[in-house]
């Protein structure tokens, strides 16, 4: 289990404390697909980048397994792969197998191949597998940066909004690859304002509003809650937001 | 998973996807081996034309100078670069960050990068150099053996100052011209009086090329106790150019610069 316990951080900018993130504490459960909600700036991609270990908390710890993440770096990058935000996460002279190919042997792994297929199947990649990622349309780069993560078979997958600038159609489809991981109860933690991601994808809500963190509940408790007769996400999660001003 | 079979295979990813760039951007390849061959052609005809009527073993002991000095300059951009350049290129590019996400982290995954291209510009030279002795009609004795020997303590040295500049980028990002400022410090490293041993010896770079030019041009030998220092050398300056770059890391990190270009 991935626990976090008073994790925090706070930048100097221009000799002023901002506070990205405040303190907070929270347990992810294996096997389910935590949602990373909040406006823009509010710390999500911060927290996401904290799980990761390509921040440095202010305070706070983050184990797993027990095992701290600041002490046990390595051991903490086997479990974990990420998709980060924006189109920063291939190598844009290679193409998508041999990317897939590169991000494995980083990663140390040497059998992978049997998965990499899969999964170009799964995102509908198999006709550009031979073609340089700089040639591909922009939903075609995610699913491809998708792709390179989970071949890796990491035990937890964190994706910084993975739908974000992309049509229904691919939205679609990573939606679907999301939740055939779901279904294979890995971990997900997803930062996403994609309403109709987060209701058919994710289990667990968490409410991030500049720089507070609050782990709310299931999307259909939300809506149950706060949807006032209606069954959208969206409206839920608006009237949720009314509310705390 | 081991550390061992994962590190061959981080080595082997970076030798195989090396591999694949070269092939694909070939013209690029071919660009730098011309630009090569020219410059060592230029050097082997240029100091012949200049030399007018002074005798032929007096050019030939200047032309070695000139090519030994020419390959070490090169050897020690290829380490310094190799590391530099994968960093600002994956910074661009924008992979820097999942590049740090590998198990190993990211100083193993930029030095078996910088081996495969030390690899690849060592093989380059080892080709052109006699074909361009032989073209130029100019030989002076070569040992090969004694050459790759003495090459790889002057690249790792590099890599350690590779390291510290990769360290800089890290956390200042535009650093290009401090970057172009080095190489006039190599320059400086490299006519070090550090051989035999001075104070000079210490220096990075400085003795590992001294020696390269005694055994190669000057045909002077080299004891094994040289030999070991050399080696010894130079692992702590890549030693101790990693634990910068480690701590430009950590700083990056808790500033959360780390992606940003």
């Amino acid at each position: 289990m991935l626990s976090i316990q008073n994790l925090s951080k706070m930048y100097l900018v221009n000799g002023q404390r901002t506070e990205a993130v405040q303190p907070f504490s929270m347990d992810i459960v294996p096997g389910k697909v935590y949602c990373f909600l909040g406006p823009n700036g509010a710390g999500k991609t911060t927290t996401i980048k904290m799980l990761c270990g390509l921040v440095s908390p202010t305070t706070g710890t983050i184990t797993y397994d027990g095992k701290d993440s600041v002490e046990n770096g390595r051991f903490l990058r086997q479990k974990l792969g990420a998709v980060l935000e924006g189109a920063r996460n291939i190598h844009w002279r290679l193409t998508v197998r041999e990317n897939i190919d590169y991000f494995c042997r980083l990663h140390g792994l040497a059998k992978y191949s049997d998965r990499a297929e899969k999964y170009m199947r799964m995102l509908l990649l198999e006709q550009y597998k031979d073609t340089e990622c700089r040639y591909l349309s922009r939903g075609n780069q995610q699913k491809a940066a998708l792709a390179c993560t989970l071949s890796l078979n990491a035990e937890i997958l964190l994706l910084d909004e993975p739908t974000l600038g992309l049509d229904i159609e691919i939205g679609r489809t990573i939606m679907e690859v999301i939740n055939h991981e779901r279904a294979r109860q890995r971990t997900i933690i997803v930062s996403t304002h994609d309403a109709e991601f987060i209701e058919f994808a994710t289990d667990e809500v968490v409410l991030f509003r500049k720089g507070q963190v609050t782990p709310l509940s299931s999307p259909n408790k939300i809506i149950a809650k706060y949807g006032n007769g209606d069954n959208r996400f969206s409206t839920a999660y608006l009237q949720l937001l009314s509310g705390l001003k | 998973m081991s550390i061992l079979i994962a590190g061959i295979n981080v080595f082997k990813g970076q030798l195989i996807s090396e591999l694949i760039l070269m092939k694909r951007y070939w013209l690029n390849l071919a660009a730098g081996t011309v630009n090569m061959f020219l410059f060592l052609i230029f050097i082997q005809f240029g100091i012949r034309s200049f030399g007018g009527g002074v005798s032929t073993e007096f050019l030939a002991g200047k032309m070695g100078t000139l090519i030994v000095g020419f390959f070490s300059f090169s050897i020690i951009g290829v380490g310094i670069t190799s590391i530099t350049s994968r960093i600002s290129d994956n910074t661009a590019t924008g992979i820097l960050e999942q590049t740090m996400l590998g198990p190993l982290g990211i100083e193993w995954t930029l030095f078996f990068g910088a081996v495969t291209q030390f690899a690849t510009a060592l093989v380059l030279y080892l080709l052109l150099l006699p074909i361009t002795m032989f073209l130029c009609g100019h030989f002076f004795k070569l040992n090969m053996l004694q050459l790759v020997l003495l090459t790889v303590p002057l690249w790792l040295a590099s890599c350690g100052v590779g390291f510290v500049l990769g360290a800089a980028s890290l956390v200042y990002k535009k650093t290009q011209n401090f970057s172009n400022l080095i190489q006039f410090l190599i320059l400086t490293l490299m006519v070090m009086p550090s051989y035999p041993f001075s104070g000079y010896s210490l220096l990075p770079i400085s003795p590992q090329a001294a020696i390269l030019h005694s055994v190669i041009v000057l045909h002077q030998p080299i004891g094994w106790g040289w030999l070991a220092y050399l080696f010894a050398q130079s692992a702590a300056y890549l030693i101790l150019g990693s634990i910068i770059f480690k701590e430009a890391e950590k700083y990056a990190k808790e500033k959360g610069i780390l992606g940003q270009y």
